[in-house]
């Protein structure tokens, strides 16, 4: 499995890639700290996610913006996007189902939470 | 008989003859330009060279005063486009030359053109003095000749005054009602037969005949079957002073039918003026009433206007108004009503020509009362027609709404506030959720991963200083909302700021990080401003403090100013036009952005960098905003990546709230 974590703040990286580690030892994780930076990442065709999780609120280039172009991506058709966000406004979760989020994660309050949120969606 | 018959002949020889001899003058006229072309002939005729100028002043001066009127009903007739069109007159004239009359005899005929207007007036004129005056005796003998076949008619008497003997003739019986077997009729008799109301007339007649010579009157007599009868009586006294006879004797004739007729013209001439009279009575007294009414209203200013705009008449309400007595104000052009930039627009002009094309034109607007002060106006401007639909006037009635206008302002005025306050609000209610809760979330996700680790003292260590760097995010971010939540106080004083002194000021603040960073910020004479000192030093804080974060070289600060007149026009968007404004500009090399982003970088917890990279809190941008906002001004940037930063800060010299400018150092 290769998580791919894309936001700009580093703490935020660091607790995903705990997580993740916690919950699958085999697991690898890569990050970008923007949109225009993800969209890098995946110019090689030989990363191809198991799973990409984009924050909204970013510089240069933000979450729904990234979203929008990784959905012009054929390669990319099966792989699960979520949105993974502090907000929880309702507007900004249509907005992002509407361009193809698999899912809308509303950042949890806890590492535990997240662990448990991160086990649901890979089993 | 015969005789006259040889003269009619004789005379129309020679009339034959002078025509011959007389030349046909021809002219036109075009009534719609008043230009008028006589022929050389048509000169000579008034006595004039063949190149002199004519006009219609030449024409109508020159006609023989008597018969002016004349002249002037057939070139009326002449003109009516539902007559003939036919000019066909004789009259005299005085000539240039010699001042001598003659008669002339134009004909014409009249061209109109498709609107029925009288277009072209052509014709010819003869003098014809010479058959005029054969023509006048020519009627002198008909005349007499008329004379001795109406005499049939007449009845004829011969009185004898000496004597006192009256004779009369048959038929002069017949007209006083006596019947042609009745003999011996005196002249006493026929006097009776006088209407008794006529017969005053009838008597003064006489007297006045016996000392002047000549006896005329109309009397009516009573038939013996009480039938009315009008009758004219004209005579002559004769005296001969050889016999001393003193004779008196004329004609009577029967006018009954004339009278009749006169006397049924009179009446619908009398009633007809008695009921113009009444009706025009009727109209004056409508009219006072309606004058009166119109002068005595107090709410609304009602005037006429003339077709050019002029001011005729005045009552109560308008002087209560526009504050100007009647004595002022009447004779002069509506638009003195106007503001200045209104008179420039040309809207008393506009409302005047709607009026005039549309019938009425409605306006609500400032208006200007005569001490200078303005009032809100709700004016409607009403064409007045005559009968052909010509416009002759105006009339404008003039409410003064201005308390309405000020309580709708008001209302507007609350009403954007509330609504800028909600938007703020709801600001407040996406940090609160947003960026307060991601400080709050990391300290209690570090808490348990510190858990997992408690007994592993250096990761332990690792997560208690991220928790502490968290809460200590946390507490900036209050700190900044908490500042930016102070700025919606509004009311605040403003005071005259010497920007110097609070560039100074922020210097000082900046004393550690301008020698760390090498910064070098330049300045020259800045002004003084009007505003609230504690906010003038954050605003320079942010913009001096950011242009020192986002640089990589040595950072060089340029703070200007300049003045934009009133004459300017509004230097950014939503800014008045007609105020005088000063320009801050806030330049840095460092670096830059792309202008696209220029609208996001003011909004609260906008950012277009990492974290990382240039830590911030996202509100020091929209602080600076508030903060002009709060001043009745503007902040616009100008940028591009690597080329630096220009902030520009527009502040009015005259926010509203505060006193005049007091007098400032230039720029």
């Amino acid at each position: 499995m290769v998580y791919f974590f894309v936001d700009d703040d580093a703490d935020d990286q660091e607790i995903f890639g705990l997580a993740i580690a916690e919950l699958d030892g085999t697991a690898t994780c890569r990050f970008a700290n923007d949109g225009l930076e993800a969209l890098e990442a995946l110019q090689d065709e030989s990363f191809t996610p198991s799973l990409i999780f984009i924050d909204l609120n970013m510089p240069r280039m933000n979450g729904n913006e990234c979203l929008a172009e990784l959905k012009k991506l054929e390669r990319l058709s099966k792989v699960p996007i979520f949105i993974y966000s502090t907000s929880s406004d309702p507007k900004l979760i249509a907005a992002s189902k509407a361009l193809g989020a698999d899912d809308f994660i509303v950042k949890p309050s806890g590492f535990q939470a997240l662990t448990e949120i991160l086990k649901k969606l890979t089993q | 008989m015969a005789e006259i018959e040889q003269r009619i002949e004789e005379n129309e020889e020679r009339l034959r003859l002078a025509i011959e001899t007389t030349q046909l003058g021809t002219w036109e006229w075009y009534p719609l330009t008043g230009k008028l072309n006589w022929s050389p002939e048509c000169k000579r005729i008034y006595g004039l060279d063949p190149d002199a100028e004519v006009d219609f002043s030449v024409f109508a001066d020159h006609i023989v005063p008597a018969d002016k009127d004349m002249v002037t009903d057939a070139i009326e007739a002449a003109l009516d486009p539902d007559g003939g069109g036919n000019y066909d007159v004789t009259y005299r004239i005085i000539r240039f030359d010699d001042k001598s009359i003659r008669w002339i005899h134009p004909k014409g005929k009249v061209f109109f053109n498709k609107n029925r207007q009288a277009e072209r007036f052509i014709g010819t004129v003869v003098d014809i003095s010479v058959y005029k005056a054969f023509e006048d005796s020519l009627r002198e003998n008909e005349q007499r000749a008329r004379l001795a076949i109406d005499a049939a008619n007449m009845g004829t008497f011969d009185w004898d005054l000496t004597e006192n003997r009256f004779f009369s003739s048959t038929r002069l019986l017949e007209i006083f009602g006596f019947g042609e077997n009745e003999e011996d009729v005196s002249h006493t008799d026929l006097i009776g037969r006088i209407h008794p109301d006529d017969k005053a007339v009838r008597d003064r007649a006489v007297k006045d005949a016996l000392t002047e010579g000549g006896l005329e009157y109309e009397a009516r007599v009573i038939w013996p079957d009480q039938s009315v009868h009008w009758v004219r009586v004209y005579g002559k006294l004769s005296e001969n002073s050889e016999d001393e006879i003193k004779r008196m004797y004329g004609i009577a004739m029967d006018i009954t039918e004339e009278k009749s007729q006169e006397a049924m013209l009179q009446r619908i001439v009398a009633e007809k003026t008695l009921s113009l009279m009444q009706s025009n009575q009727e109209l004056k007294k409508s009219e006072e009433r309606y004058a009166r009414m119109a002068e005595e209203v107090q709410d609304y200013a009602i005037l006429l206007l003339s077709t050019e705009g002029i001011v005729l008449n005045w009552n109560k309400g308008a002087e209560r108004i526009k504050g100007y007595k009647e004595s002022e104000i009447v004779g002069k052009n509506f638009r003195i009503f106007y503001r200045p930039v209104d008179q420039q627009d040309k809207l008393p002009d506009r409302l005047l020509h709607k009026a005039r094309t549309e019938g009425r034109a409605m306006h609500e607007g400032w208006r200007v009362r005569k001490d200078g002060t303005t009032f809100w106006g709700s004016i409607v401007i009403t064409a007045l027609h005559d009968d052909q639909n010509n416009v002759i006037g105006f009339t404008k009635v003039t409410r003064d709404l201005t308390e309405r206008k000020l309580a709708e302002d008001k209302l507007q005025q609350y009403t954007k506030e509330l609504e800028a306050q909600n938007k703020e609000l709801e600001q407040f209610a996406y940090i609160a959720s947003h960026d307060l809760q991601e400080p709050m979330r990391k300290i209690q996700t570090f808490t348990e991963v510190l858990d997992k680790n408690i007994d592993e003292p250096a990761v332990a260590r690792k997560y208690l200083e991220k928790i502490n760097s968290s809460a200590s995010r946390m507490s900036q971010l209050i700190r900044s909302v908490l500042e930016y939540s102070r700025l919606s106080v509004t009311y605040t004083v403003m005071e005259p700021v010497d920007l110097n002194t609070t560039l100074e000021n922020v210097k000082t603040d900046f004393e550690l990080l301008i020698s760390e960073r090498k910064v070098e910020i330049r300045s020259s004479g800045l002004p003084v401003v009007k505003g609230v000192p504690l906010q003038l030093h954050q605003l320079f804080a942010n913009l001096i403090g950011n242009a020192i974060k986002f640089s990589e070289k040595n950072p060089v600060v340029e703070i200007s100013a300049r003045k934009i007149t009133a004459a300017d026009p509004p230097p950014y968007p939503g800014l008045r036009a007609g105020e005088k404004y000063t320009e801050i500009t806030v330049a840095d090399n460092g670096i830059g952005f792309d202008q696209k982003y220029a609208s996001k970088i003011f909004t609260i917890f906008q950012r277009l960098h990492g974290q990382k990279a240039y830590p911030g809190t996202g509100i020091g941008l929209a602080l600076c905003k508030k903060i002009v906002e709060n001043h009745y001004g503007a902040i616009g940037v100008e940028s591009e990546p690597g080329k630096g930063t220009k902030f520009f800060v527009y502040l009015p010299d005259n926010p509203p709230g505060s006193e005049p400018a007091a007098i400032q150092p230039g720029v």
